[in-house]
């Protein structure tokens, strides 16, 4: 489950990592190309992500541990914003989602520890 | 009424008892339509196309706008122009042929429409083959940041042409030179809404794609022509073009086609009046 649960969080740092990098570093308007490479990376690493989180959530689920099943809930999240969001909010929709993934961060390394 | 610099209306001084109004493609401007629509006025019609909502101001403005507006907008126009014709047509390129459509579910006194690569989906073959990322690019925060850079051949086959136009969108004078994941979105959404009553359109119907559409696949003009109830429908697949079939080598072909379809429209009312 450590194991898993590393994987999970190691992803997560570098989701966080590169998010910080294409919302705040990469101009849009000016550099739409690197923008658009960094939306695809951003689209690979959460594919990656929800991978982890479900497979965090099924080994959780043969361990019995169902706490940790609460990670699946930030599958959601990305999708929830996504529903929201607007360009006149960007910014603000963007620190919820990047909040949501330091929150999942701690999370995943508090199960860690437990 | 005109509102952006790339609006247009092309109206006889003695006036046409016959109009078309235009609708543009996605990330482009009236301007793109302009050669299709001097044509179309040679021949007899008053032509209208206007700037849609987001587009031909500044890049940021298509972040902004979602498919509703294109369509509010659209009705407007619409609504401005029909009472003042005996016969009225509808046109669209890609996003403007997907407009045409929504319009003929809403109004059923519309005398035919020209669908000219109606884009329901994005399944042409310069579609990135990352486009299974596309559903993580469309519903998360993601669909702010992505931006499909255009790319070669930018829809036209015909070397020269394509050389030309690429000069225009470089410089952002009459298009923008890549499409936000946004407006991808709100295309998408717009052609979702439009396919649930594709069976509701009886006008007569005239589309127009090419075999070889970088952008979009026949399947979107295929799917149209079967599940429109249209009596009088015609498909034209065009064999040596990309996706901006206006401007390609079979561009005099789809002009052609165009007029001779509109004619045959009013030539097929009058009969049955008499």
């Amino acid at each position: 489950m450590n194991t898993v649960l590393s994987g999970l969080a190691l992803i997560n740092l570098v989701l966080i990592v590169v998010f910080i990098i294409a919302t705040n570093f990469i101009n849009m308007q000016k550099q739409p190309k690197l923008m658009a490479w960094y939306s695809v990376l951003l689209a690979v690493l959460f594919l990656i992500y929800f991978t982890a989180i479900l497979t965090a959530a099924a080994v959780a689920l043969l361990k019995k541990e169902y706490i940790i099943l609460s990670l699946v809930l930030f599958i959601a999240i990305p999708f929830i914003i996504g529903k929201y969001v607007s360009y006149e909010k960007l910014s603000f929709y963007s620190n919820l989602q990047l909040f949501a993934l330091f929150l999942s961060l701690f999370l995943a390394l508090f199960f860690i520890n437990i | 009424m005109i509102f952006s610099s790339f609006d247009f209306e092309l109206v006889h001084e003695n006036s046409s008892n016959k109009a078309v109004l235009l609708f543009h493609g996605m990330t482009g401007t009236p301007f793109e339509m302009k050669k299709y629509a001097s044509f179309l006025f040679k021949n007899g019609f008053d032509v209208y196309c206007y700037c849609l909502p987001g587009h031909g101001n500044h890049p940021v403005s298509i972040y902004c706008v979602s498919w509703k507006d294109w369509i509010e907008f659209s009705k407007e126009k619409f609504s401005e122009h029909r009472s003042k014709y005996d016969y009225f047509f509808l046109g669209g390129l890609c996003l403007g042929a997907v407009i045409s459509l929504n319009l003929c579910e809403i109004y059923n006194n519309i005398s035919g429409i020209i669908c000219l690569s109606t884009t329901l989906f994005l399944d042409g073959w310069t579609i990135p083959k990352y486009n299974f990322l596309m559903p993580i690019g469309l519903y998360t925060i993601l669909r702010y940041y992505y931006t499909f850079p255009e790319r070669e051949p930018f829809g036209i086959k015909n070397e020269n042409y394509r050389r030309i136009i690429q000069k225009l969108t470089s410089k952002n004078n009459v298009a923008l030179d890549h499409y936000p994941m946004n407006a991808i979105y709100e295309l998408l959404r717009l052609s979702k809404y439009t396919r649930k009553y594709l069976d509701k359109i009886t006008s007569p119907v005239l589309l127009i794609h090419s075999k070889h559409d970088d952008l979009t696949s026949i399947k979107s003009a295929e799917l149209v022509f079967n599940r429109i109830s249209s009596r009088k429908k015609k498909m034209v697949i065009l064999k040596n073009s990309y996706h901006l079939i206006i401007h390609d080598n079979e561009r005099e072909n789809v002009f052609k086609e165009s007029v001779e379809f509109l004619n045959n429209c009013i030539h097929k009312k009058v009969e049955a009046l008499l």
